[in-house]
């Protein structure tokens, strides 16, 4: 196998779980997730000589943004929910697993460009500039979305403490 | 664990979801298709640029835009193009053809497939761009799509797309026309009628509905990796901010014969 090959294979391993998991949360299906990861690889693999040497991971996270956006743009792809799932009884916030479930559910209920800045800014640690040439927006545009989407999640997936939210809230999403 | 640690533990690890070992063979395998293709349109791109020029007797009133550089895969300015000068495969359509800007070999771009339709037609300094798009060039009956948006430099990375055009099923290279997407009006600008035509045409009309008159589409040649993937994409003529409504879509070939309109 050639060295770049080799290396190739070494980035591919190193970062396709976390590419799909982006795609999983951008997407919420996990065949489309693993699809357009798969489909982010051979894209990079195809670029591989331009971009062995600068920056592979931010190439990848670029092609898997486009993507996901090329799905977004056709209406079937879109999620059903609209609304902010109600607040997990606090019974329920002990266990992790229940608590990261709600918290993806959360997250799902976005806005489409707010969960993408999320997910490519606090998941793929893009800065907010890098943010804004993936997903072709205005830096205000990410800096306002990822506020935004933060502030949603901070009250309805209860990142304050129990005591700071006491009732459920539905807050709508617009397409 | 603070508010972010936790936002991103939980997408770190969402439940219900296990990434997959992906076949790096296979992800191999495309992505070195891929590149082979984008070297054999590189070069096939290279030779019909110059070949053109030489025709045209252009190289030298290039207006100090090197050879090399449309080579390269640099846009070309709709400007640079001379009036009359018609790249090979294009249908002449008595307006400024579309500049060559093979996607191949344009950019890292992921799905754009063959010529970038420049309309010369701006708002907000903004050009209406057309491409095609696919997930897989060997798959275009599955997959072919057609993208319009806007861009200030003719470089995807300002490109911002607004109306995306495909059809349903799996004869999307089938003769006949293709993701015909009528004129709207996007941010307060009217868009196109646009679509994409297989089978040779050499001129599309339709009939304005509001005027009665019949008015010629712009056309410009496309084609993909394959030998047989070839159409005409196209785009009418519209007015910035109102919407145009056409029916009566027809293809003709070059002796002005009607060609079938498809399913």
């Amino acid at each position: 196998m050639a060295r770049g090959d080799e290396e190739f294979v070494e980035f591919a391993t190193a970062s396709s779980a976390r590419l799909q998991r982006a795609a999983y949360l951008l997407t919420g299906d996990r065949h489309q997730a693993e699809e357009i990861a798969q489909a982010t690889l051979v894209r990079v693999y195809a670029a591989w000589g331009r971009v062995r040497r600068r920056d592979p991971y931010a190439y990848a996270r670029t092609v898997l943004a486009n993507l996901v956006n090329d799905q977004w743009r056709r209406p079937m792809r879109e999620y059903p929910t609209e609304v902010m799932p109600d607040r997990e009884a606090p019974r329920d916030l002990a266990d992790d697993v229940t608590r990261r479930r709600w918290l993806v559910t959360a997250l799902r209920a976005l806005s489409a460009r707010e969960r993408s800045v999320i997910v490519l800014r606090h998941l793929l640690d893009a800065s907010e500039a890098e943010v804004a040439r993936d997903l072709n927006m205005a830096l205000g545009t990410v800096k306002s979305l990822n506020s935004r989407g933060l502030a949603k999640l901070r009250v309805t997936a209860g990142l304050r403490t129990p005591t700071d939210e006491k009732t459920p809230r539905e807050i709508e999403v617009r397409p | 664990m603070t508010e972010l640690e936790e936002l991103r533990d939980a997408m770190e690890s969402p439940p219900d979801f296990v990434p997959i070992a992906l076949d790096l063979d296979q992800v191999m395998a495309a992505g070195g298709r891929i590149r082979r293709r984008r070297r054999a349109a590189t070069a096939a791109s290279g030779v019909a640029v110059v070949t053109l020029l030489v025709a045209g007797g252009l190289l030298t009133n290039l207006g100090g835009a090197p050879a090399a550089d449309r080579a390269a895969g640099r846009p070309v300015p709709s400007g640079e193009v001379p009036s009359g000068q018609v790249p090979s495969g294009q249908v002449p359509s008595g307006h400024v053809p579309s500049g060559l800007v093979p996607s191949a070999i344009n950019s890292s771009a992921p799905g754009i497939l063959g010529t970038v339709v420049e309309t010369d037609r701006w708002v907000d300094d903004r050009q209406w761009i057309i491409y095609a798009e696919t997930t897989d060039p060997d798959h275009l009956n599955e997959t072919m799509t057609l993208v319009l948006g806007r861009s200030k430099t003719g470089y995807i990375n300002d490109f911002s797309a607004d109306v995306i055009g495909s059809d349903a099923g799996d004869a999307r290279m089938s003769p006949g026309f293709h993701a015909v997407r009528p004129s709207t009006v996007i941010d307060g600008w009217a868009t196109p009628t646009f679509g994409y035509y297989t089978g040779g045409a050499a001129r599309i009309s339709a009939r304005n509905t509001a005027t009665g008159k019949t008015v010629d589409a712009h056309l410009t040649a496309w084609s993909g990796f394959g030998a047989h993937d070839k159409a005409q994409i196209f785009w009418f003529d519209f007015p910035r901010t109102v919407p145009v409504t056409l029916t009566e879509l027809t293809a003709y070939d070059r002796n002005g014969d009607k060609l079938p309109a498809g399913g």
